[in-house]
């Protein structure tokens, strides 16, 4: 038994570092099988951030911080909406500059908040079950917003593959211009799955500042959101593989954590870099076969949709 | 920022001064009202979104859907 004592917590803080990942993963797969590319979705997690830890801090419902961070972030999306959809403009750029403003807003909302702390989000125990040894406290002792990761995990794999609406996200994604001649509303579509991401998001962002660390801190993302858009491409587009890459982004982020706790003779500098060396590692191998790619890639993402009269 | 200087080398170089004067007024801005330095984000995101918002302006010309039904 010893000898496995130290297993439940590297993986109860695996799970922890996870959840925000497979959340912003999950809602801008959406987003972009629906041919929208969102750049923003670091900046929309800080607004997330910032707004759900607010809320927690004033009424002290939790429930009600993670929908007013879910609405936050639908109303970002919608800005960015409004940009790359309506007034057809670019969406890298737009995204750049959604990230740079939600980045801005997020240090302005909160900075009389900095340093406040809320009590952390609390875990579930269900009788009998989460008292078991060591399954217990890891299957059936997490926070509520652990299990919903998971849930929309599936929810978005069933949407995708098995419904007819998801057929049709995933037609505006692919041809925007066959979808819209068979009648489809494009960009009605596009606004929906843009939002759904944004909403995603940000409940990422929310978990990060209601139960990762229970505070506020500027810019406490520190680059979750860019990891989140190459565990897209990691997951050549696939929701099941998203799960599997944020833990997998998870798992290196609480190794180095340990690795710099147990004082390994490397600058701590280095053991920081690891998680994002080690997305460009995978990318670079991602990229070498270009067929996973453009299989399972949308065809029209970033591109502009413009009705031909 | 490139597309601030309208993806044009000379536009970029100008684009640069401008970025720079709203880091110095964030600056000016945090000494004088005590507003905090996250303002020059703020207004920087801004500026990008109202630029690239007009760009819809500049290569479209808006008509008025009545007239057009009526010729047609």
């Amino acid at each position: 038994m010893s000898g496995f004592d130290w297993i439940v917590p590297v993986i109860l803080t695996v799970i922890t570092a996870a959840t925000p990942l497979v959340f912003a993963g999950i809602g801008e797969l959406v987003t972009e099988k629906s041919g929208v590319l969102n750049l923003g979705v670091e900046g929309m997690m800080l607004v997330g951030a910032v707004s759900g830890f607010i809320t927690a801090l004033v009424t002290g419902n939790y429930f009600l911080a993670v929908c007013a961070a879910a609405f936050a972030g639908a109303v970002m999306a919608f800005l960015f909406g409004v940009l790359t959809l309506s007034l057809m403009a670019n969406q890298v750029a737009t995204g750049l500059a959604l990230t740079l403003f939600g980045v801005g807003l997020s240090a302005l909302m909160g900075q009389e908040f900095v340093g406040d702390h809320v009590s952390a989000l609390d875990k579930l125990s269900i009788a009998g079950l989460s008292d078991l040894p060591i399954l217990g406290t890891i299957l059936f002792a997490q926070e509520a917003m652990v299990y919903l990761s998971f849930a929309m995990v599936a929810i978005v794999s069933w949407f995708l593959y098995k419904t007819k609406a998801g057929l049709v996200l995933r037609a505006v994604g692919d041809s925007h211009d066959a979808a819209h001649s068979i009648g489809y509303p494009v960009i009605a579509i596009r606004y929906l799955a843009v939002m759904f991401g944004g909403a995603m998001a940000v409940i990422g962002g929310a978990y990060l500042s209601l139960a990762y660390t229970p505070m506020w801190a500027e810019y406490m993302t520190a680059g979750r959101g860019w990891i989140a858009l190459a565990l897209i491409v990691f997951a050549t587009w696939k929701p099941g593989l998203v799960l599997v890459g944020a833990y997998m982004f998870g798992g290196i982020t609480i190794l180095q954590l340990h690795a710099q706790a147990a004082g390994l003779n490397v600058p701590s500098q280095v053991l920081s870099m690891l998680p994002y060396l080690a997305t460009i590692i995978v990318l670079v191998l991602i990229s070498k076969d270009e067929s996973r790619i453009r299989k399972h890639a949308p065809a029209c993402i970033g591109k502009i949709f413009h009705p031909a009269a | 920022m490139a597309f601030l200087g309208r993806l044009h080398p000379v536009g970029i170089f100008f684009a640069g001064l401008l970025m720079a004067l709203t880091y110095l007024g964030g600056e000016t801005a945090q000494n004088n009202h005590g507003l905090p330095v996250a303002v020059t984000g703020v207004f920087q995101g801004m500026v990008l979104f109202f630029l690239l918002a007009c760009d819809v302006l500049v290569h479209y010309r808006f008509r008025l859907n009545i007239a057009r039904k009526a010729t047609s």
